[in-house]
Order: structure tokens, then sequence, then C-alpha cells
């Protein structure tokens, strides 16, 4: 099972590593042609600062995701080095389930601010509210995706072999 | 109840938790703790959105290419090459070197862990080989890419700019003289324990070398100038100079020197926007994170205190940066920056102290935390970059320390330093 869910969770991470890619290319397209816009040649758009600040959005949420799930999002180990390994494990147990209870609650009210989004339009682009506020909702919902799994994974190291258990 | 709140975000960022969901949780706690003039919770997702919408940030992602580029792109291999052709035969020329070229690509890269990591690969294994200590050889790697944050373009001030609402040029051009003062100091810091040490003199170099590394660096060493003089003279905006920036790069490292592949650059445009989303998101957070500073009353607690010590804006500035030095011995500068600005902007307006001496400076002084004991992020970069010991690294770094902390406290007391700059731009 935990063979699955670990698949699972490489599988997006690839697909999110290709997003911020994408979006990565779109912000400095989106902002180089901003300046040929100004300087050499009028490019057909109104807005493209708008454009900019929608993919800046998807980009920190998913990218958010990523490092939670890579492990790279910046925490302090004050006291890492202080307590035993067993207590560390337990600690971080602790937290992916402080997280995942967070982490739901943000994409359940980040729902509703999706919602709200439908009905404002942003000015000088073809979108509506909810295209930059769906990449929150997104991006928390493939975060609880990777907390829970590896929470999974620190509960499954914490029990015992299952011919002890029986 | 709210303040218990804030130290109860203090404890969770203490034992470990994730620095940006500690913010959000806070804040999230705090939404449900209000009893008067309640908030519906959807306001957190909400102030999270609005924490990173902004056409500004845009520059945190190109910035952080472009570095990616020119490192993979051999760019700064050239840098190095041409300074140390530069250096000609100082005695412990290597330290030089690295300084110079730490200079010059902070004009570009804006990043300071990246900068160690750059410079710090070919550098402390090359100045190992010629005899310099270990330790000196890691403390002047890191010491070189403390100027990354401080001279334009810095992601920090970026940073300051969005949570102050303050001009990012402007607090860009307030980097560059603290950034000189700091880079003159470190290369003569390099020169006195050369001497004393006895390090090696390299070969001479001879104008036709000085003239052929000109020419092989000459690219990446217009990269800055583009960068720096385009955001002076109006040619770009600072959004812009970060692409122009990345594109710079990208466009010399794939046609010029044929250092980087197509294949490579989707890995490289990853690694950009995930560092760059683990910065943003830290915004996101502060969004929330600022809501409870308010209601919490914490501002109007930090102000009462430090005014009861002075309300000389010298004194208070100086009390200020002693507190954040303290709190540069526990947090990043990044996620300090986060929590305490906004605590502190009030008390800078209430007592007129010039709001951009005032983020150059809580810059200046919050990178000086990556160079200092015992959680100096660039001492880690270095002993882990270098194989160097870390307890050496920490303790030749002291006299860099002592330096950049002589450089703020001249920021401090003479705000031109700070503000001269600033104040050519309209």
């Amino acid at each position: 099972m935990m063979r699955y869910l670990l698949a699972l969770s490489r599988g997006i991470e690839r697909i999110i590593g290709w997003a911020t890619v994408v979006l990565v290319v779109l912000i400095l397209a989106i902002v180089s042609g901003q300046f040929i816009d100004r300087h050499i040649v009028d490019l057909p758009w109104d807005a493209p600062d708008q454009l900019a600040r929608i993919c800046i959005i998807w980009l920190t949420f998913l990218g958010t995701a990523l490092a939670l799930s890579e492990g790279t999002s910046i925490r302090i180990d004050l006291i890492d080095h202080i307590l035993p390994p067993r207590m560390i494990a337990w600690r971080d147990r602790i937290f992916d389930v402080v997280l995942l209870g967070l982490l739901s609650v943000i994409s359940i009210k980040g729902w509703s601010v999706v919602q709200v989004g439908a009905s404002q339009l942003l000015l000088g682009t073809p979108f509506t509210a909810d295209l930059p506020y769906a990449g929150l909702f997104v991006g928390v919902v493939l975060a609880s995706i990777f907390v829970a799994i590896r929470l999974a994974g620190r509960v499954v190291e914490c029990l015992p072999p299952i011919e002890e258990r029986l | 109840m709210l303040a218990l709140l804030f130290l109860t975000f203090l404890l969770l960022l203490i034992i470990g938790f994730d620095v940006g969901f500690s913010m959000v949780l806070a804040a999230w706690a705090g939404v449900q703790f209000k009893t008067e003039r309640a908030v519906d919770g959807a306001m957190v997702p909400l102030a999270m959105i609005n924490g990173v919408d902004s056409y500004a940030l845009v520059q945190i992602p190109l910035f952080i290419l472009a570095g990616e580029l020119m490192n993979q792109g051999g760019l700064t291999q050239r840098l190095i090459d041409w300074s140390q052709a530069m250096v000609g035969r100082l005695r412990g020329s290597l330290g030089h070197v690295s300084i110079i070229t730490n200079f010059i690509m902070a004009g570009v890269s804006g990043s300071a862990v990246a900068d160690a990591v750059a410079t710090g690969k070919p550098l402390i294994p090359a100045m190992k080989k010629e005899g310099y200590g270990e330790g000196f050889a890691g403390a002047v790697i890191a010491a070189g890419a403390l100027l990354g944050p401080i001279i334009p373009p810095s992601i920090p001030m970026v940073v300051y700019a969005q949570i102050a609402s303050q001009s990012v040029i402007k607090l860009f051009m307030s980097g560059i003289i603290p950034g000189i003062l700091l880079a003159l100091g470190f290369l003569v810091i390099c020169s006195i324990v050369a001497r004393i040490r006895k390090y090696p003199r390299p070969q001479p170099v001879s104008w036709v070398q000085r003239r052929v590394s000109t020419q092989r660096a000459a690219w990446a060493l217009m990269m800055p100038l583009i960068v720096i003089f385009g955001i002076r003279f109006g040619v770009v905006t600072d959004t812009e100079a970060a692409a122009v920036a990345a594109l710079y790069a990208l466009l010399v490292s794939l046609f010029i020197y044929r250092s980087i592949r197509f294949t490579e650059l989707p890995s490289l445009f990853a690694q950009a926007g995930k560092s760059a989303a683990v910065i943003l998101f830290l915004l996101a957070a502060a969004g929330p994170f600022s809501w409870l500073v308010a209601e919490s009353q914490v501002s109007a607690k930090a102000i009462a205190l430090i005014k009861s010590i002075s309300t000389d804006p010298t004194i208070v500035l100086l009390t200020i940066n002693g507190f954040l030095l303290l709190v540069g011995c526990i947090l990043e500068p990044l996620p300090a920056m986060i929590i305490f600005v906004p605590t502190l902007l009030p008390l800078g307006a209430e007592l007129g102290i010039d709001p951009i001496q005032f983020g150059s400076v809580i810059v200046l002084n919050l990178m000086i935390g990556l160079i200092h004991p015992p959680i100096g992020l660039l001492l880690f970069v270095v002993s882990n970059v270098g194989r160097v010991s870390l307890k050496l690294v920490m303790i030749e770094s002291l006299p860099f320390l002592a330096w950049s902390l002589v450089v703020l406290l001249l920021a401090i007391l003479y705000p031109p330093i700070t503000t001269w700059l600033p104040s050519q731009i309209r």
C-alpha cells in the first residue's frame, strides 16, 4: 500500500515540477514582453502585469506543495540536535497531524474564496479572480495529499512488524 | 489572548514547526479566538493570496533564475578567472578574488546562498591547495557572499519593499554604498591576514593574459552593469531588469559560451521556481500574520517598550538593531524580516526615521545574521560546500563580522550612507 502511495506522491511531484517550469517561463515571457511592448513594438495585450500576478500566485502555492513534499520548506532546527531521535519522530508525526488539519481548513475556506472570485472580473484580461484564487486551493489540496502520505509513512514506520502485532 | 497566540507562534517556531505555516496557524487561531468584531475564516486564505498578489514580486523567481543560469552557464567561473588575472601578484590573492567575484555577482543574483555555493565550490579547494587556512577559505567566501543581498538587486530588499510599501528601486540604491564599504573592508582584512600568515604570492600575470581573460569574461562583466545602469537610468524598471538579467544569462550561456544545453533548461527553471516559491510562501503567510500582529497590539507594546528607553531616533535605531542582531542568532533573515518588520514599521514612522534608511539598515542587520554564530546560514553553506570545519569557519569569520558591524553602525549614525543615492532618483 505504502509503495503505491509513494508512487502517487512522486507522480504528483513530477507534474508540479513541470507546472513550475511552465510558470517560470510564462513569467519570464510576460515581463520580457512588457519591455518589448514599451521599447520596440506594441503587443496585443492590456494587462500583462495582471497575468504575471496570476502566475506568481500559482507558483507560490504549487511550489510550496513541492517544498513540503521534498522537505525544503523553511524551518528552524534549534532543538533537533538536543532531542533524542524517538522524540523527534513523535514531534514530526504530531506536526504532520496539525499541518494536515490546518491545510484541510484552509482548503475548505479557500474554496469559498474561489467561489466568490468567480464573479470578479480581472480588468484587462479574459479571466475572473477565481483563476488566481484557485492557485491557493490547488496548492493546498496537493500539499494535504503530500502531508497525508508522509504521515502514513511515519505511522507505518512506528508500528511494529505485522508478525509481532499478530 | 491574541498576544498569547503570538507567543505560542514563537514557541512553535522554536520547536521546529514550518515557519510559514506557524504564521498561518497563529493567524487562524487568532481568527477563532477573536470575540469582538468577529472575522470570517476565509480572511486567512484571502490574506495569503493578497500577500503575494504583487507585480513587484515577479523579480524574485527571475533574479534567482539569473543566478542559476550564471552559475550553471559558466559565467561565474569566467568572473573568477578574470578577478584572478586582475588581482595579479597580491599576497593571498585568492581571498581578494573571492571578494571581487562576489561583488560583481552581487550585481545580478541577489541571493547570498547561491553566490556562496557558486564561488565556494572552485575557490575553497583552490585556497586550501595554496596553503590558506581552511577556516579562512570558508570565512572569506561567506563574507563575500554576504554582499549578494546588499548590493542591488537584492531579494530581501524586494521583500522589505513589499511589506513596507516602499520603492524597490530606492531600496536597491540604498544598498550600494554600504555594499562598497563592506567589500573594501573585506579586501583590507584579506590583505592583513595574508601578510600576517605569509600566504603565497601567485605567479605574475602578463597584460596579454589580463586582456585575454577580460575578453573571455566580457559578457559576464556586462551583466551587472546592464542591470544597475538600466535601472538607474530608467531604461528598464526594476521588474524588467530581472527579466533582462535572466534572458541575458540564458542567451549568453546558450549561444555565446555554449555552456548549457537546451535539455538542461527545465531543471534550471524548476530549481529557480522552487527556490522562489519557498520565499514567496513566507510573504503569503505574512499576509494573515500581519493581521494578527495588528490585532494583538504587539506593535503598540513594542513601541511603548522601546520609547520607554528613548525617543531619540538614533538610540531607537540602535536599540532595534541590537534586538535584531539577537533575533539573527536564532532566526534566518527572511523569516525574521517578515515576522518583525510589520511590528517595527510603525515605530520608525512615529519617530520620523527615513523609511529607506530604516529598510536598508534592517536588511543590512539581518544579512549580517548570515555570518554570525550560532546559526549563520552562510557559515553552514561554506562549511558544507568546501568540506571545512564549521568551528574554524566561525572563528575566522569574526574579523569580517566585526567590520560588518562597523558598517552597520555607520549606516545608523550617518544616514546619507543609505539615503544619498536613493535621493538622487526622482
